[in-house]
Formats: structure tokens, sequence, C-alpha cells
């Protein structure tokens, strides 16, 4: 074998981290696309589902928990663009923020679920409302997860505008967690 | 086996001047476009007799949604004509309409708009099309929107609008003329593109299919014409599956086999380029 | 090269290259682990395998009391979880893991120590469920747990939450291994291996791990669901508390159907491997039975309910899932022509790795064919729940899946152990299985027809079930036996000194040009491709492959 004969790169996803991540949001995203199938598949049965009815906190804390994540994807757009350009003080503290703003989130819904009255072994409603909404928050204290270890590794100066792989991860899992919640919220809330 | 059939058969023709005069215009544009009006852009060249079938089938297609039966029956009793229409507009209107579109059109627009063209690439990026294209297709199927469409000739015409629109943006990435501009995606992504393509289509489909009641109350008024509208809200469903999914394969094998060809053709440059490299060695 | 394997393997000694017990205990290296997957994978297929024997052993005779009722539904239950999670989905997983980087010319996996990850997963639900025999009762309501035969109510021991807690373990480990196939494939291949070049048995691991990234999923959320209904008391699969039983088949076929293809492209990927190697011929038609792969995983989503045929859904969506089922069938013969045009006028070398092939070919047609029958409405209204579908499962799964993982076997094992597994011993192992194989399944036909359903753990007397039973049971030994000589076949080769030919078939792809068995790091300079056959363009330049075009 002489000179390579290596066909031109057609689409190169770029590192294997990211190729990676993005096959386990693929595989994330059927399971919330089945879990909110079984919800729809349930509610054709039970006209008698359609909300606000159904949830006594009402619209006003799901709104908030929305604002608040939409807000931190903007948050964590900005660490992204922050380490692009070497600043990394600015990226510790988005992706800072970023973490508060879950935080936050997690505890709105756990308060939200505390008043709604809600009980798992309610009927079949009760059940699938609180499956897919833990399946949703424990999805963000996973990525509330990277983004503590991605933040303790930026206070440690582990990334600069050429080496934010990591960065880059927690940003597109950060997005997936959102865009989850959006859809969540429309199908549980909204319809 | 379908309800609907004596129904639409006795439904008319509607010869809506709007839409008739709308269609005459893009008509006429486009042959404008094709022949004298070609001059105004740069870098034009004639536009090839496969494009310009495929652009006037697609109006063709959007005539049949609008004007023919199909248009009365889905907007008195049928879901499944209704159905209908919206697959023609979404899977025979857009991609026909993107696939007859010729490159140096999109170039030039490009080169004096550049910020419609810009913001025309984000929303043609694969990721975002195939957003705009499900979250548009599922959203009308809520039944507030839809029964607002129904009840409603602005919401209705605002619906068939961004049907369109939304076609032709999920369309582009697959079908949209090789230019710089406003690119399509590569071969490999548009593999996996079509693949995922057929999910959300798929899920809706099943729900609508295996609906115990009915959906959209506006339909329960085909009752009063003799047709089961849980039946015919079957229908529909079928029909949306079809289309939604096994449809897919035909651009799907289509893509693959061009994939192929680049793969092989890009393989025969780098053996070629590699064997003068080493006779020059 | 002998300095350079020395240099190297010193540090690999640490990573757990080295030899002893905690080597393999913490070893990373694709080809251990694939190893790990493959001994594992036939130790359960040997415990499916007794418990496929106590069953037949029970049915030889009307009103037998080999085994209780309540007995006979775990073992039956045990035997189809074990088969399909335990033993061949593991079985394609290991080949995958050993051959994937060797043969797009890798030194390992895209991420090594969850590949190590996904098998210890797997190795502990495996154990984790069998363990619930001693603990309390196996899961007896079927390897696909309909609910709500499955609720607390009606299956009142821990053997179901046995069940799905193992189920979920493996789904993660079969998830994970996936993610780490496809990256590999998409990132490790070698320079000139561009995605047309790379060999079919690479492709379909490919295929059928996005099929299983796609379908998994499904499985987590049904046993999510039926866990929680079982262990917090919620209502997902109780009618009377707003919830469904039907809900439970449309997610658990969901993940189901593609399941199948989940098992089998992988083994069809091998024969096609094979095939062209002892018929000294190129596969043909080559990119359109990589399509008919990709095909297949697409329609594969579309028709899970031809198994829900009876469940009174609408008639549109029944027909809807009829046609697809039909529809899939072609890209399937797509693939069967492929092979036989493979064969056609090739230099046919009847070893047993090509026995098996063949076997596979000829058994799955049949399984396939009684699959397109099924696929017909009414045929399925009256056959569905009876032993036609155990017949046409087995003719797919055994006839079809394990006697291409066995051809792969044969085929593959020098490389893996420096030695050759016996032909005298392989031919026997061949015929017994293929002629105990027919035995036991094919009268399963007429068995259906004749309405005896299946899951039944006795029969009444007189019903002229009686004979076929007895037929198949004596088939079903046969089989047992042509397995047991696979295993003397194993210990006695291991046994003998290895011989290390790096190629003895004189095949073609990048592999067999490693050493056998590889050294850890596969190859010490990563090659370089030019066709699909690199080891043929390599051993055989003025017939290169490359060069055709020229």
């Amino acid at each position: 074998m002489t000179a390579s004969t290596a066909s031109p790169a057609r689409f190169r996803p770029g590192s294997t981290a990211k190729v990676g991540l993005l096959t386990v949001i693929a595989s994330e995203i059927f399971f919330f696309a089945t879990a909110l199938s079984a919800y729809f598949f349930l509610r054709l049965e039970h006209p008698e589902w359609s909300l606000p009815a159904q949830t006594p906190t009402g619209l006003l804390i799901p709104s908030l928990n929305t604002l608040l994540l939409l807000a931190s994807a903007l948050v964590i757009r900005q660490a992204q663009r922050a380490i692009a350009a070497d600043r990394t003080k600015m990226a510790q503290m988005a992706l800072g923020l970023t973490f508060v703003l879950g935080l936050i989130f997690i505890g709105g819904q756990v308060f939200d679920f505390s008043q709604s009255g809600l009980k798992p072994d309610d009927a079949a409603f009760g059940g699938i409302f609180m499956a897919l909404i833990a399946f949703h928050a424990f999805h963000v204290l996973a990525g509330m997860v990277y983004l503590g270890i991605t933040f303790a590794r930026a206070l440690l100066g582990d990334f600069s505008a050429n080496h934010h792989t990591s960065i880059t991860l927690c940003a597109w899992f950060w997005y997936f967690v959102v865009a989850v919640w959006l859809t969540l919220f429309g199908a549980l809330y909204l319809v | 086996m379908y309800p609907g059939l004596s129904l639409l058969l006795a439904s008319e023709w509607t010869w809506e001047p709007s839409v008739l005069i709308g269609l005459l215009a893009v008509t006429t544009a486009y042959v404008l476009l094709a022949g004298p009006g070609r001059k105004a852009f740069r870098g034009s060249a004639p536009i090839s007799t496969g494009q310009k079938t495929a652009f006037h089938l697609g109006t063709l297609a959007l005539f049949i949604a609008l004007t023919s039966p199909i248009d009365e029956a889905a907007e008195t009793y049928l879901l499944s004509a209704h159905m209908a229409q919206h697959i023609l507009i979404l899977f025979a209107t857009a991609p026909l309409w993107v696939l007859g579109v010729p490159d140096w059109l999109i170039e030039d627009v490009a080169r004096r708009l550049p910020a419609v063209a810009r913001f025309g690439r984000k929303l043609t990026q694969p990721m975002a099309a195939f957003g705009i294209f499900n979250v548009t297709l599922i959203a009308w199927h809520i039944p507030a929107l839809y029964q607002a469409s129904l009840h409603s000739d602005g919401v209705h015409i605002l619906q068939h609008l961004t049907f369109i629109a939304a076609g032709v943006i999920g369309w582009w990435p697959v079908l949209a003329a090789v230019q710089d501009s406003v690119p399509r995606a590569p071969r490999s992504v548009q593999l996996i593109y079509l693949i995922l393509m057929v999910f959300p289509g798929l899920g809706l489909a099943v729900l609508l299919t295996l609906s115990p009641r009915v959906l959209y109350p506006f339909y329960q008024a085909a009752a009063s014409a003799g047709i089961d509208p849980l039946g015919d809200q079957e229908a529909a469903g079928i029909l949306m599956w079809f289309t939604g999914t096994v449809a897919y394969l035909v651009p799907l094998t289509h893509v693959f086999y061009a994939w192929v060809h680049d793969l092989e053709r890009a393989d025969a440059a780098a053996a070629r380029a590699a064997a003068t490299a080493e006779r020059s060695a | 090269m002998t300095t350079q394997a020395e240099a190297l393997s010193a540090p690999q000694a640490a990573a757990g290259s080295g030899q002893g017990l905690l080597s393999w205990v913490m070893t990373v290296d694709h080809k251990r682990i694939g190893i790990m997957y493959l001994i594992t994978a036939t130790a359960f297929f040997v415990a499916g395998g007794i418990l496929a024997l106590l069953m037949r052993t029970q049915l030889a005779q009307p009103n037998a009391t080999v085994l209780s009722n309540a007995a006979y539904n775990e073992i039956f239950t045990m035997h189809g979880t074990t088969m399909i999670f335990l033993a061949i989905m593991p079985l394609g997983a290991g080949f995958g893991n050993y051959f994937v980087p060797l043969m797009i010319g890798a030194r390992d996996m895209a991420f090594p120590k969850l590949n190590a990850l996904s098998y210890w997963l797997y190795l502990f639900g495996g154990l984790f469920l069998f363990s619930s025999f001693v603990f309390g009762g196996a899961p007896d309501a079927g390897w696909f747990a309909y609910a709500p035969l499955t609720e607390k109510l009606y299956s009142i021991n821990h053997g179901m939450d046995y069940w799905g807690l193992s189920v979920l373990m493996l789904g993660t480990a079969t998830t994970i291994g996936s993610i780490n196939f496809v990256v590999t494939t998409i990132q490790m291949r070698a320079p000139g291996m561009s995605f047309t070049r790379m060999p079919m048995f690479v492709w379909m691991t490919f295929v059928t791990s996005v099929i299983a990234i796609f379908a998994l999923p499904s499985l987590t959320t049904a046993t999510l669901l039926l866990l929680l209904d079982r262990l917090v008391g919620t209502h997902f699969y109780n009618v009377s508390a707003g919830g469904s039983a039907l809900l439970w088949q449309h997610l658990f076929w969901f993940f189901g159907h593609p399941e199948v293809y989940i098992m089998i492209l992988p083994a069809m990927g091998l024969i096609s491997e094979v095939i062209p190697v002892f018929s000294r011929k190129p596969l043909f038609g080559f990119m359109t039975v990589v399509y008919s792969g990709i095909a297949i995983g697409i329609l594969g989503f579309t028709v899970w309910a031809h198994h829900m045929f009876a469940t009174g859904m609408a008639i549109g969506a029944l027909l809807f899932f009829s046609a697809n089922s039909f529809i899939i069938g072609v890209p399937t013969g797509v693939k069967i022509f492929s092979w036989l045009a493979t064969m056609w006028g090739g230099k046919l070398s009847f070893k047993t790795p090509l026995l098996f092939a063949i076997g596979f070919v000829a058994l799955f047609t049949i399984g396939g064919l009684d699959g397109v029958h099924m696929a017909v409405l009414p045929v399925d209204w009256q056959i569905t729940d009876t032993y036609y579908v155990v017949s046409h499962i087995h003719y797919v799964l055994f006839g079809g899946a394990i006697f291409g993982l066995f051809s792969a076997m044969f085929y593959w094992f020098p490389k893996m152990s420096g030695r050759q597994l016996s032909e005298t011993l392989g031919k026997w192992q061949f015929w017994l299985m293929f002629a105990g194989m027919n035995l036991t399944f094919f009268p399963m036909h007429m068995l259906g027809l004749l309405g005896m359903p299946r899951r039944i753990y006795t029969y009444a007397d007189g019903l002229g079930w009686g004979i076929w039973n007895l037929i198949e049971t004596v088939g079903a030994y046969l089989v047992a036996l042509g397995i047991l000589f696979f295993l003397i076949n194993f210990f006695r080769t291991m046994a003998s000194p290895p011989t290390n030919e790096a190629d003895p078939w004189d095949a073609f792809t990048l592999e067999w040009k490693a050493s056998s068995p590889p050294a850890p790091y596969n190859f010490a300079e990563i090659p370089s491709v030019r066709s699909r056959r690199p080891l043929w363009d390599e051993k055989y330049p003025d017939k290169a492959d490359w060069k055709q075009g020229e």
C-alpha cells in the first residue's frame, strides 16, 4: 500500500465525542417520543383530560419555568460564544448561571407538584403526568451534573478558544433538555 | 371500504377567484422567468424541461387541492378529503416547486438580497427545516387549531400558506438545486434526514387512525350526510400514515444511490490522483 | 515487527491485555470483550436450550407430568427471554465487538471503557434474571409480558420485577453498545475505506445499531411504566383506572418488531462475509444489499401491529400493517437472491462455514414465507398464537440467526484462537442441527393449522397432536446432540496446540491481515484501502478489485 487513496471528506461530523453525544441525544429523543405517545394514546380514551382543568395549580408556574429554561438556553449559548472568543471569565459565569437556573427550574417543578395534589396511584392521568415530568427532571439533573463538572473544569482553566469541546457538548445536551421541556409544556399544558 | 367516496364524488369543483388568480399569477411568473424574464437575472441559463414540468405539476397539484371536489368535501364533511388536500400541498406541490426552482435564480436573488439569503439559509439548515416542517404539521392537528381553521376562512388560508412555506422549507435540504447561497444538505445528511422524517408523521398518523373517538367535533356533521365520522377519521389517518412513512422510501432510494454514486466518483478521482502521484514520484 | 510488538505490549499489559483473570476483568480491549460476550452468550444459549429440552420433554406425550403448569410457564418465559436477550443479541454483539474494528482497520472501538461497561451490564442483567429461579420464582408471563397479566394483581410474586429490571439493564447495555458501534463506524475507518468499501458485516452492524437506538427506548418506556405500575401503584396498563392494556402491546411491539431485525441483520451480514469467500466471488449487488438492509430497518418500524391483528383494531389500520408486512418481504428477497447469485458460477468450497450459510438461506426462506402467510389477515386470525407462529419464529431465529452465527463461529474461530475447529465434527454438527431443526419445527406448521395453541403445558389425547409432538421432541434432542458436538469440538480444539494461521480461508477483508489471534494493537500500521476487498487486492495484485475499472 503506497499512497493513500482516501476519498475526500464529504461530511465529517467532527470529533468522536460530538458524534457520540448526538447519538445519545437521538436515543433519548425516541425515549421521550414513546413516553409522550403513551400519554396521547391514553388521552384518546379520555377527552376529559384536556387542560387546564386537570392541573390544579394552573399554568403560572409551568409557564414561568418555561421562560426560565428558555433563558438558560440563551445563557449557555453565551457561554459557548464567550469561550470561542477566549473570554473565560464570562464563560464561567454563564455556565454557573445556567446551573442556577436549572436548579430553580427543578425547585419550581417540585413545588408545583407538591401543590397539585396529584398522586401516582390516582387514575392513569396522575401517573403519566408525573412520569413525564419526572423523566424530564431526571434529564435536567443529568444535564446539571454535566454542567457542574464543566463549570468546575472551567474554573480550573481547562478551556480556551481552541479547546472547549466539553462546553459545546454540555450546551448541546442542555438545548436538548430545553427542547424536550418545550414539547412537554405544549403537550401537557397547552393542548 | 372508504366511507366518504360517494360524498366525494357528489361534491363540486369550487372556482374561487382568489385561488385561480393566484395560481395563474404563479404560473405566468414562472413562464416569464423561463422565457424573456431570464435576462433580468445574472448567470441565468435555460431551465430544463424536467424542472419546468416539476414546477407546473406542483401548481397543478395545488389547483387540484384547492378547486377540485376535494376542497368542498374538506370544508364540509370529510376529514379524509381535507387530509388529501394537505397531503397534496405538503407532498406534491412543495417538493415539486422546490425541484422547479433553478439554481441561478436562488444565486441571483441571494446576491441582491443577502439578508434574505442568510435568513433562508438558517431556515433550511437540516435541523431547522426538520423542526419547522414537523412542528407546523403537528401544530395544525391540535384540535383547537384545526377547528379554528374550519370555522374561519382567514385561519384556513393561513393554514394553507404555512403548509406551503413549511413544505418548501422541509423539502429544501433534499431537493433544492445545487448552489452555495441557500445550499441543500450533503447526501449523507439527506439520508439521515429522510429516515428521521418518517417518525413524527408516523406518530401523528397512528394516533389519528387508532383514536376511538372523533377528535374534531366539526366533522360530527358528517353523520347527517350518512358518513361515519370515525371511519372517515381512520381513513384520513391511513392516508397520512402512508404518505408520511412508506412514501419517504421513494426519495430515500434516489438519495441513497446518488450518495453511493458520489462516493464512488470521489474514490475514483482519489485513485487517479494517487496513480498520477505515484507515476511522478 | 517483533520489537514493535514487545515495545507495545508492556504498557498494554497494565491495561488488561496480559494473562490472568484480573486482566480479563479489567480489560477494555474489544477483542477480549468480544470473546467474553461470545462465551457468556454461548453459555446462556445452552441454558436456554436446556429449558427448551425440558419443554419438549413435557410435550412429547399428551397429559405428561414432567413439568407442572406453573413450572412450564416459567420455563417458556425464560427460554424466550434468554434466547433473545441473552443469546442471539449478545452473540451478534460479540462478533461485532471483535471484528468491526479489525474489519475497518481500527485499533479498538471508539469508546473502549463504555464497551466494557456494556458487557458487564449484560452479564449482570443476565445473572440477575436467572437468579429469579432461586429467589421466589422466575417470570412466567411470556417473553413479551402482556399486560394486564403482568400487573401486580395477577403476577403476585417478584418474577416480573426481575424481568423488568433485567430488561432495563440489558436494554441499556445494548443502547450503549449501539452508540459505540455507530460512532466507531462513522469515525474510525481506515484511509480509503469510504462507506461503499466497508464490509457487509460492518454495514449491517451499523444499521442494526441505528435501529436499536431508535427501538430500544420504546421497550424502556414500556418496562418503566410496567415497573411503576407494579412497584409504585400507578395505573398505566390498568383499564379500570384509566389505563390501557393495549398500550403495552403498542409500546412493546414498536420495539419488538425492529428487535427481530436487530437479531437477523447481523447474521445476514455474517453470511454475506462467508458466502463470497467460499464461492471465491465478490458479493453480488453489494450496495443494493446494503440498501435492502436500510429499507428493512425503516419498514421494520411500520409493521409492529402485525403482532396484534387479533386485538380488535380498526380495519384500516389492520390493512396498513398487513400491506407493509408484505412490502418488507421485498428487500429481504433481494438479499436472498444476492446470496444465490454470489454462489452461482462460483467455485464453492463446502466447508462448515458455507454449510451453515446455505442452511441459513434455505431455512430463513421458509421462515420468511411463513411470515408472509401470516401477513394475510384472515390467515393470521386463524393461526395467531398457535404453533404456526412458533414454527415461523424458530425458522427465522434458529434456522436463520443461529445458523448464521455458527457460520461465523467456524469462519472466525481461527482468527480468534489461532486454531481451526474440526471440519468432521463441524459437519456432523451441521447435519444434526439441520435435520433436527426441521424435525422439530416443520411439524409445528401442521400443529398450528390443527389448532394447537402455543404456551400450553399439556394437551389432551386423541387430538392427533401427539405424534407430531413426539417427532418434534426427537428433533429437539437431535439439535441438542449437534450442540454437544460443537462443545466437544470447541474444547478439543482449544486443548490442541495453535497453528496461528493468519488467513486459512484465503479471505478478502482486513481482519485476516492481522495475526491469529491479533496483537493487542491489531495492526502495526493502519492499512490503507483501495477497494471493498483490500486483502484480496494485496494478495492478488494482478486481479485486484481496484484494477477492474482501469
